[in-house]
């Protein structure tokens, strides 16, 4: 008998199914704003096998894929965006994160409370009161987590005020973050003006240029964040080949990234949204004062 | 022979002719991928001897085909070393058999054209332009760069023969860090020779993408050397060329700045390498509308993006939203533009024409081309129609034209995301 090719099995891709002579549905990004796909191919791949992929790799496909087809069953489709967090330079150091966008295309009574109910049995802590103008709300997932050894945690994202909250079972919300969003081309200004005061980056040459590399400039949105102990940068709707570029600069496990080269035109036609947190280095004193210390690339499902 | 963008034709019957032309009268064909220097930066040197570049019969089969050669008026032919090539004068004669064309160039770096004997040949089958890089003003400079004493003697005899013969003659350097302190020697020592012009490439990494060899020469440093040379060449009245030097620091010699090329007729995979070059004002500076290209992706890894050196000549439409404020509805004005959406501000390729309060919101217009079309944000009110409702808003718009409704799909949730930024509407 022949020995298989590959020692593992390897995990069914999910497809982008898409009906004969329909026109193609939209795609959504990581704010589940809707986009035309590039270009499209009859085997194109679906972004949330990086997800999958990334889940697999830790031992948790199983939960993983069961939490999703919850979230489909009751939900509908394009309503979840997913995140993979990698802490840089720890390739174990994997968590994931699951945000909910407040859209036209929501299905009725679209709600924290809605969501937690479907992630049941995962628990999830926290709830937005009713008169809360929230944008998104996010929940928060790691390896024990999503085996329901521990409580999901929960955040709420303000409308039109950059601001996110973690959201506590017994204790008041706690700010997390502040996001500015601009276009990197009308909006570098403010980008840079947000940058220049950040208390994680010393004044540099190469400063600027490690925060924002000129491959991601060409993007929809950059954004700044101001987060508790750290800041960070995102940018929107980059193309397959920037997400490979961002997943090598910040070493992301070579798994993930062989994979995903090795199906590279079947992701070519999704538009892809990535994040780097950097924090200070004091000891740093002749460089720009900081390292990256957690990464982060979003799709929607 | 290089590019800022080029698309190739993925089915074109000739891979080696690019689909769009960067330049409408100007071809270069690159072939004979030999030399007899070793210039440290060179653009080709991992094509060198690897190569076939563009042979004889694709050339010709390019200048029988009207639809190719239509409009163009130069042929520049390059290598490798094209001196090198015995069949050099059959492509000067395949050029001169393109009707329109008025002139063929030869870049060169002139090491075998002092003798006269070559150097006669070319000029009677048809060659009337020398481009000849001068990469040093004197023998350690010129033997340093090219790898090959003796250089420096070669290259002005040959300079001097083309200067004595009826053809023009121009001249190139490259500007890297063993030679940018000698620029207006160079200009000195060529400026006798009366040449038609002079150019000065900022190196262009190609090969050395990760600038391991440490040419690159920081901006700052190069910036009075380039702009002594370009005196001394507007003293000597010769008319002078920078490319890939970013043009807001070339002060009154601003309009010398051109980082166009040719049209180019070379193996496809050579463009799997060009450089990106990229700029952190590229939406806000006029330099970037009109073809600046910035600085080199390996330079602002190296350098940085030189935010304190750069002085981005800011268009009108971006200038600071006090420009507007005195308008009647300046607050209104002044809020639009915090959100990147006052007038003026680029969305895609459509910009904002105005802003005014309408009806119970706020009206946008987006102009492209002529085309416009509204686009209306009222405070949300579930109880009415909307294209698209944010947490705060309503959005609606108004008819689009269907020549642009497919760009104008693309920009709708561009402004979506950007009001989506915004708390309340200033009514
Ligand atoms: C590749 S050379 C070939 C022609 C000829 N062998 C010569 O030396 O001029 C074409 C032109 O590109 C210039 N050049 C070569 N490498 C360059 C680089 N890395 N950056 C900017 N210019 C370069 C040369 O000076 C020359 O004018």
């Amino acid at each position: 008998m022949a020995t298989a090719a590959h020692p593992l099995p390897q995990l069914p891709l999910w497809p982008q199914h898409r009906p004969a002579h329909a026109p193609v549905a939209p795609h959504y990004d990581y704010c589940l704003l809707p986009y035309e796909p590039q270009t499209t191919t009859p085997d194109d791949l679906l972004s949330v096998n990086l997800l999958r992929w990334s889940w697999e790799a830790h031992g948790v496909l199983a939960e993983g894929e069961a939490l999703l087809k919850r979230l489909r069953e009751g939900l509908g489709a394009n309503q979840v965006v997913w995140g993979i967090k990698q802490r840089d330079g720890q390739p174990d150091a994997t968590s994931w994160e699951l945000y909910f966008y407040r859209r036209p295309h929501n299905p009725p009574d679209f709600t924290l409370a809605r969501v937690t109910e479907l992630f049941k049995p995962l628990h999830v802590e926290g709830a937005i009161p009713a008169h809360w103008a929230w944008l998104m709300f996010s929940i928060e997932l790691d390896v024990y987590q999503l085996r329901g050894a521990r409580a999901c945690t929960s955040s709420v994202y303000l409308a039109s005020s950059g601001l996110s909250y973690k959201l506590r079972t017994d204790a008041p919300p706690e700010l997390e973050n502040h996001y500015l969003f601009r276009d990197p081309l009308a909006g570098i200004d403010d980008i840079l003006a947000r940058l220049r005061v950040s208390v994680h980056a010393r004044p540099h040459p190469l400063a600027l240029a490690r925060l924002l590399p000129p491959q991601l400039m060409r993007c929809l949105h950059l954004c700044v964040a101001n987060k508790r102990q750290a800041d960070a940068v995102y940018w929107s709707r980059v193309d397959v080949h920037q997400l490979e570029f961002f997943l090598q600069r910040h070493a992301w496990p070579e798994p993930l990234r062989a994979k995903l080269h090795a199906h590279l035109p079947q992701f070519a036609h999704l538009q892809w949204d990535l994040g780097a947190d950097f924090q200070s280095t004091p000891a740093d004193v002749d460089g720009p004062g900081f390292t990256f210390t957690k990464s982060g690339i979003y799709g929607s499902y | 022979m290089a590019r800022t963008s080029m698309r190739h034709a993925t089915a074109a019957p000739d891979p080696l002719v690019p689909l769009e032309r960067t330049m409408p009268h100007s071809v270069l064909v690159a072939f004979g991928f030999r030399c007899n220097l070793a210039c440290t930066f060179c653009m080709v040197e991992d094509v060198l001897g690897q190569r076939p570049g563009t042979d004889l019969a694709t050339f010709r089969a390019f200048a029988r085909d009207p639809q190719h050669t239509r409009g163009i008026r130069q042929i520049v032919l390059s290598g490798g070393e094209a001196t090198l090539e015995p069949e050099l004068l059959e492509y000067i004669a395949i050029a001169r058999s393109i009707p329109s064309v008025e002139h063929v160039r030869i870049q060169t770096n002139a090491t075998r054209l002092g003798s006269g004997a070559l150097l006669d040949e070319l000029i009677a089958a048809g060659a009337d332009e020398f481009f000849v890089s001068v990469h040093g003003a004197d023998e350690p400079t010129m033997a340093a760069i090219t790898q090959r004493p003796g250089a420096f003697a070669a290259v002005l005899a040959g300079l001097e023969a083309i200067a004595a013969s009826s053809a023009r003659l121009y001249t190139n350097t490259c500007t890297v860090q063993q030679n940018y302190r000698q620029l207006t020697d160079i200009v000195r020592l060529i400026a006798p020779l009366r040449p038609a012009g002079m150019d000065f490439w900022n190196l262009w990494p190609r090969v050395d993408h990760t600038a391991m060899r440490q040419q690159m020469v920081p901006v700052a440093e190069l910036q009075p050397y380039l702009l002594g040379a370009l005196d001394a060449c507007a003293d000597a009245r010769i008319a002078a060329t920078v490319k890939w030097f970013p043009r807001c620091l070339l002060g009154r010699h601003a309009n010398c700045q051109d980082d166009s090329q040719p049209t180019t007729l070379i193996d496809r995979d050579y463009w799997e390498a060009v450089p990106s070059y990229a700029c952190l004002w590229a939406g806000v500076c006029d330099h970037a509308r009109t073809g600046c290209s910035g600085l080199s992706h390996a330079y602002i890894e190296t350098f940085g993006w030189e935010e304190a050196t750069l002085r981005p000549q800011r268009h009108e439409a971006s200038a600071p939203a006090t420009t507007v404020a005195a308008a009647p509805d300046g607050a209104l004005q002044a809020w639009a533009a915090t959100l990147d959406l006052g007038v003026g501000a680029a969305l895609l390729d459509w910009r904002i024409a105005s802003v005014a309060r309408h009806q119970a919101g706020v009206r946008w217009l987006l102009t492209q081309n002529q085309q416009q079309f509204a686009v209306d944000v009222r405070p949300r009110d579930d109880r009415q129609p909307a294209w698209r409702r944010t947490a705060q808003f309503d959005v609606t718009h108004g008819q689009i034209p269907d020549a642009v409704r497919q760009d104008a799909t693309q920009v709708l949730p561009v402004f979506l995301a950007r009001i989506e930024l915004a708390t309340t509407l200033p009514l």
